[in-house]
């Protein structure tokens, strides 16, 4: 095997330097992005604890209220029955009902100032890790809310009218629209950041002041209903108005 | 309550720690990510988005009732959905139905879409089927739409039916409500007869109060010792008459009964004077015999002589007057 030339061992030399620069910038961005997504993890942790399971209950409730109550009522017009579980318990309901869980966990948890947060309260892009945390778990629970909701639904149809219990679920698994599971997802999204988005402003510009904690923590709920109901009146109008 | 640590303290402190609720909360999320992705994919399967599908596009001048994914029904089946809809600058209509590949043959020359209102909230695209035995169109063939059918076609007819029932209702109460002749005029005339009965209830009512006050003032003269006294004679006095009365029938029995007699014997005299005038008459008509047979002897002739010509003219005559 020849000897290697000069050019070559230069040329060595300087892609080894290369190299170990590139790495040297990466690195810290490597491991930053890798601190941050376990921050946000712990605090998406942090707030489905209590509220997961919440969901999972509420979601087998009301899929069984709608089961048990709609066969006895529009079970002639599988159409229409569908409509509203579509819109209703797989749509307009689980958004509200899991963001609401998740607000008052983060508003609570928030307002009260728990001491388990501060563990990630680093002073680091804190209001972006809260929002994709918040998103991040009222997305977990909007997916237990609708599988529970589906088991609940199934059971109730089985209760309230066994004999057309498979043909409403085959009508319904016909007629679904997929679109439709990324809607609400996304909406559910959107309002679990919005509503993270209002906590982290409340407490760094309004709660600056010394203040009640009830009154911090009212003026929060209110400010998070009216976000819920202008997130959903918003998305209704872009839905039937433009699309 | 003990003061918050320092921010960045506390992060140096505990940079990430993954600890039991963590683990768990990934876990939460694999599964419920899992479960509904499977759940969808399975809704996708069943929906057939993992066919292959064909596309028709159509022209109508009007989009009402059309929305994006409403479905196409086939015998009661979904075969399809509307894809786009899409208004030209021309002020058309422009759309394109997405149908199964496997129901393509369905979709046959001649075939065309109707608009079907059926439903309660929703419409549909409704396939109308070619001619039998008409060959399948090709991936793109355009069809034509029918909106003029279904639900607004049945509902035209009623309505033009119903329209002039209801025309005719509407002239029948306007006739119903006429004050002159209608309703309002007869409940007059009702309200004027109960009126009248009840001032005619009025004065029964108070001819009733009147009888029940004079019966009041009978009854007190009833119970009067001079009523009883008056009707004790009373009854004394119709018992007298009773007998007298009696009396007095038996009498007119026996008058009754004398006048029978002789009525019976009244009969059998004028039974026994017919029987003699009978006899006298049967003699007499033997004697006027006898004497034509005398008259007609020569002997009669020269005793009696001739007969009057009246008497000879009627020689049954039996009343006339003998010679």
């Amino acid at each position: 095997m020849p000897p290697p030339s000069i050019g070559q061992t230069a040329a060595d030399t300087a892609s080894q330097a290369m190299s170990r620069a590139v790495t040297g910038m990466v690195m810290p961005v490597q491991q930053e992005v890798q601190r941050q997504s376990g921050l946000v993890l712990a605090e998406a942790a942090q707030i489905s604890s209590g509220t997961l399971d919440f969901a999972l209950l509420l979601g087998a409730v009301l899929g069984l209220l709608f089961g048990v109550a709609l066969p006895a009522n529009l079970a002639g017009n599988l159409d229409l029955a569908n409509q509203l579980v579509q819109a209703g318990l797989f749509g307009r309901v689980a958004s509200v009902a899991v963001v609401f869980i998740i607000s008052v966990r983060i508003i609570l948890a928030r307002g009260m100032r728990d001491h388990s947060w501060v563990a990630v309260d680093d002073g680091h892009h804190v209001m972006l890790r809260h929002i994709a945390a918040s998103s991040w778990a009222a997305a977990v629970a909007l997916f237990l809310f609708l599988l529970a909701a589906l088991a609940g639904y199934a059971m109730g149809l089985a209760l309230g009218l066994p004999g057309l219990a498979g043909d409403m679920l085959a009508a319904l698994a016909d007629s679904y629209s997929l679109p439709a599971l990324a809607h609400v997802s996304l909406r559910v999204v959107a309002e679990a950041a919005a509503v993270a988005w209002i906590s982290f402003f409340d407490m760094i510009l309004l709660s600056a002041r010394r203040e009640e904690m009830s009154r911090s923590i009212t003026r929060k709920l209110l400010l998070l209903v009216c976000a819920v109901i202008a997130i959903e009146a918003l998305d209704g109008w872009l839905t039937w108005g433009l699309f | 309550m003990p003061p918050n640590p320092p921010p960045n303290e506390a992060a140096a402190a505990l940079p990430v720690r993954h600890g039991a609720q963590t683990r768990k909360f990934l876990l939460t999320t694999a599964i419920a990510g899992f479960l509904v992705g499977m759940v969808a994919l399975g809704l996708a399967w069943r929906q057939g988005l993992f066919e292959s599908q064909w596309t028709y596009p159509f022209a109508t001048s009007s989009g009402d009732n059309l929305s994006r994914g409403m479905a196409v029904q086939f015998r009661g089946f979904k075969i399809g959905y509307l894809g786009e809809l899409e208004l030209l600058a021309d002020g058309s209509i422009s759309g394109q139905v997405v149908i199964k590949q496997k129901y393509a043959v369905f979709i046959t020359q001649g075939a065309s879409l109707r608009l079907s209102k059926d439903k309660i909230v929703t419409s549909e695209l409704v396939l109308v089927p070619g001619a039998p035995g008409a060959p399948a169109l090709t991936n793109g063939s355009p069809l034509s739409l029918r909106t003029d059918g279904g639900m607004d076609a049945l509902e035209k007819r009623i309505l033009d039916r119903v329209d002039p029932v209801l025309a005719e209702l509407t002239a029948l109460m306007q006739r119903l409500g006429d004050p002159q002749h209608g309703v309002p005029s007869a409940v007059e005339a009702l309200r004027v007869s109960l009126v009248q009965a009840n001032t005619t209830l009025q004065q029964v009512n108070a001819t009733l109060v009147t009888a029940n006050k004079t019966f009041g003032d009978i009854d007190g003269r009833i119970k009067d010792p001079k009523i009883d006294g008056i009707l004790a004679n009373a009854e004394q006095t119709l018992a007298g008459l009773k007998t007298n009365t009696d009396a007095l029938n038996k009498t007119l029995q026996s008058s009754q009964q004398l006048m029978g007699a002789g009525q019976q014997t009244l009969q059998g005299t004028n039974a026994e004077l017919a029987k003699t005038l009978a006899a006298t008459q049967r003699v007499l008509n033997e004697t006027v015999n006898l004497m034509q047979d005398m008259r007609g002897s020569t002997l009669g002739r020269f005793l009696v002589g001739p007969r009057h010509p009246a008497s000879a003219a009627n020689p049954a005559d039996t009343t006339g007057t003998l010679p």
